[in-house]
């Protein structure tokens, strides 16, 4: 069953197409890669699925309902999204921000009860920032604040995960844990994602089926291997890469060449 | 620190507790002295029969209690609170420290309305209300459409857009009243300057409009304390706050709309009383936390508290040692001021943040 889809979506901003006719079909329990170069449609492609913005045209179905159908709530209650950056102006401590996540199953007096208590300490643990919990989020580091908002998404216990390069701040060891954390989920609690990644290896390693957006089209869509070729990534991205097929997990890995000779 | 459930009643019984008692102390201080019990009960002698049987008739203590020092008491707490839940509201709303219920252009609105009314003496009725109060009203939701209509943008109202014309709108309605005050003749110069300080002293309303001006600020007051979550929210930013379930473009309008609303009925009441509403909720967020659930009605209760305080200070010692009441504008800015600074510089890290 479809968990997410885009029916031939054009998102234009100021006149100028961002998301050209784009249509997408994603199951229930994939791990999707959204890859693509800077300004390709990423970003905007998420908050079309989040229903942050409308689409010009087309449609957007969540679970088989038109988003359009759907209040804010409803859709906070089915996606969690994971934001590129994060600006905050009052002094909330990390464990008042990640029980912000329960607000889409809360009423609007209701303060959080002892089960929201738990699956907010849960959702810290599994990102290792239980000790973090009364600090404030201004004085984290960059990587510890991104541990902390993946922790208020996961609280939100969604069905769809959309991380919007998740992996950006954060070292070796802090990345893949987020995306050992993720596909964990994935694969045991059948949880949908969505991940843009600028980084095309753990996108190859993490992700069962990669989308390779190009001037908010659809260019290529299918299985790691098959997305991730040396002619894409020079057509795409105007890089030159050797691809490699590392050897356990077969997932395909990108050596950086130097650049493309066209322009 | 977490909101809780025992949290939010402890400091708001707290608060309140304090209230009740400068209510009480307030209503004793003045320049003529009443006795409490004479005012309510007719005989300063009281036994437990008497307790809940209060008199009907009139006597001197009951006149200055009840015509003088009660409205005037109710006014400032209304005032107070009002203008401190505008300030929380206008805070959250803009994601700015400088922001206070005067920045969007009501309050200059209300000035130019009433400074207009008090040159020209005009002869208004708006539902019984003061010619003067009246225009001033007028002139602020005028400002307030203005802003709101200006800065809406495709159907959104984006926050730099909205500063910018409200700042416009100010100095737009500044411009006009510098040009009144530059040809009106002097007699009329005082009482404009006079209500520009912001004071509930010429205040003389009925009881009728008080119980319109009180009614209509709790109404604003608690839609703004229902929004408390969307706040919280709304701090993250537009788009993680829609992310978690706020509907934001409607969530800015109400909150914009319902904060200027009790702005303008504040202004026009007492005029503009300056910094209850850029350092109340400062204060409170400091002693209280950001959580706007609690930040909420923390700040009502402490803004009704602090231009309680600055008003009965106003009426009793500065009128025994001046001889003339300054205007409450005066008092709030004067001590407003130093003691956030006092606050923030022991606070450091609570304050707000770059």
């Amino acid at each position: 069953m479809n968990m997410v889809e885009l029916k031939e979506v054009s998102f234009a901003y100021d006149g100028s197409l961002v998301i050209d006719g784009l249509s997408l079909e994603v199951k229930q329990g994939e791990f999707l890669g959204v890859i693509g170069p800077n300004g390709s449609g990423k970003t905007t492609l998420l908050r079309l699925i989040s229903r942050v913005i409308r689409p010009s045209r087309g449609e957007v179905l969540l679970s088989g309902q038109p988003i359009r159908r759907l209040s804010q709530r409803e859709v906070a209650r089915l996606v969690a999204v994971v934001p590129q950056e994060t600006l905050l102006y009052f002094p909330f401590t990390a464990r008042e921000i990640v029980l912000m996540g329960r607000s889409p199953h809360l009423g609007p007096f209701e303060i959080e009860g002892p089960g929201d208590l738990e699956t907010c300490e849960e959702a810290m643990a599994l990102t290792d920032t239980f000790h973090l919990a009364d600090r404030f989020l201004v004085e984290l580091s960059g990587g510890e604040k991104r541990r902390v908002i993946i922790a208020r998404a996961l609280a939100q216990k969604p069905r769809i995960l959309l991380l919007d390069e998740c992996g950006t701040f954060l070292d070796i060891r802090h990345k893949l844990e987020i995306f050992e954390i993720v596909k964990r989920l994935n694969v045991e609690q059948g949880l949908t994602v969505i991940s843009v990644e600028h980084d095309l290896n753990m996108a190859g390693r993490y992700a069962q089926r990669l989308l390779l957006i190009h001037q908010g089209r659809s260019f290529a869509l299918g299985s790691p291997q098959e997305v991730l070729t040396v002619a894409n990534i020079q057509e795409v991205f105007k890089a030159i890469v050797s691809v490699g097929e590392e050897e356990r997990t077969g997932a395909p890995q990108i050596f950086p060449m130097g650049l493309s000779k066209t322009s | 620190m977490r909101l809780t459930g025992r949290r939010f009643i402890l400091i708001n019984a707290v608060l309140f507790i304090l209230l009740i008692g400068a209510v009480v102390l307030s209503s004793l201080l003045g320049p003529g002295e009443i006795d409490l019990a004479q005012a309510l009960y007719g005989s300063s002698k009281m036994d437990i029969d008497r307790l809940f049987t209060l008199s009907l008739a009139a006597n001197a203590h009951r006149q200055i209690l009840f015509t003088v020092r009660l409205p005037r008491i109710i006014l400032a707490l209304v005032v107070g609170g009002s203008l401190a839940a505008a300030g929380v509201a206008f805070q959250a709303l803009l994601r700015n420290p400088l922001a206070e219920p005067y920045i969007l252009g009501v309050s200059s609105g209300a000035a130019f309305g009433a400074i207009l009314a008090l040159s020209l003496s005009l002869e208004i009725s708006f539902l019984g209300y003061y010619p003067v109060a009246a225009a001033s009203f007028i002139g602020a939701a005028g400002a307030m459409f203005l802003v709101y209509f200006v800065a809406r943008v495709r159907g959104r109202l984006p926050r730099h857009t909205l500063l910018l014309v409200g700042v416009v709108v100010n100095a737009f309605f500044g411009a006009l009243i510098m040009f009144i005050t530059s040809v009106v003749d002097f007699t009329r110069l005082q009482s404009i300057i006079f209500w520009l300080m912001g004071s509930l002293q010429a205040v003389r309303i009925s009881w009728g409009v008080i119980g319109l001006v009180l009614l209509f600020s709790l109404l604003g007051i608690s839609v703004l304390g229902a929004m408390a979550r969307s706040f919280n929210l709304l701090s993250l930013g537009d788009e993680p706050a829609a992310q978690l379930g706020i509907e934001v473009e409607r969530t800015k309008k109400i909150a914009l709309l319902v904060a200027s609303f009790i702005t303008a009925i504040g202004v026009s009441v007492s005029g503009p009383i300056g910094f209850v509403g850029l350092i109340v909720p400062h204060i409170m967020r400091l002693l209280v936390g950001p959580d706007h659930r609690l930040l909420l009605p923390a700040s009502v209760i402490a803004g009704a508290l602090f231009l309680l305080a600055a008003d009965t200070f106003v009426r009793t010692f500065c009128y025994s040692h001046f001889g003339t009441e300054i205007p409450v504008g005066v008092v709030t800015a004067m001590c407003g001021g130093p003691f956030f600074l006092f606050l923030l510089k022991r606070g450091q890290k609570k304050a707000f943040f770059d």
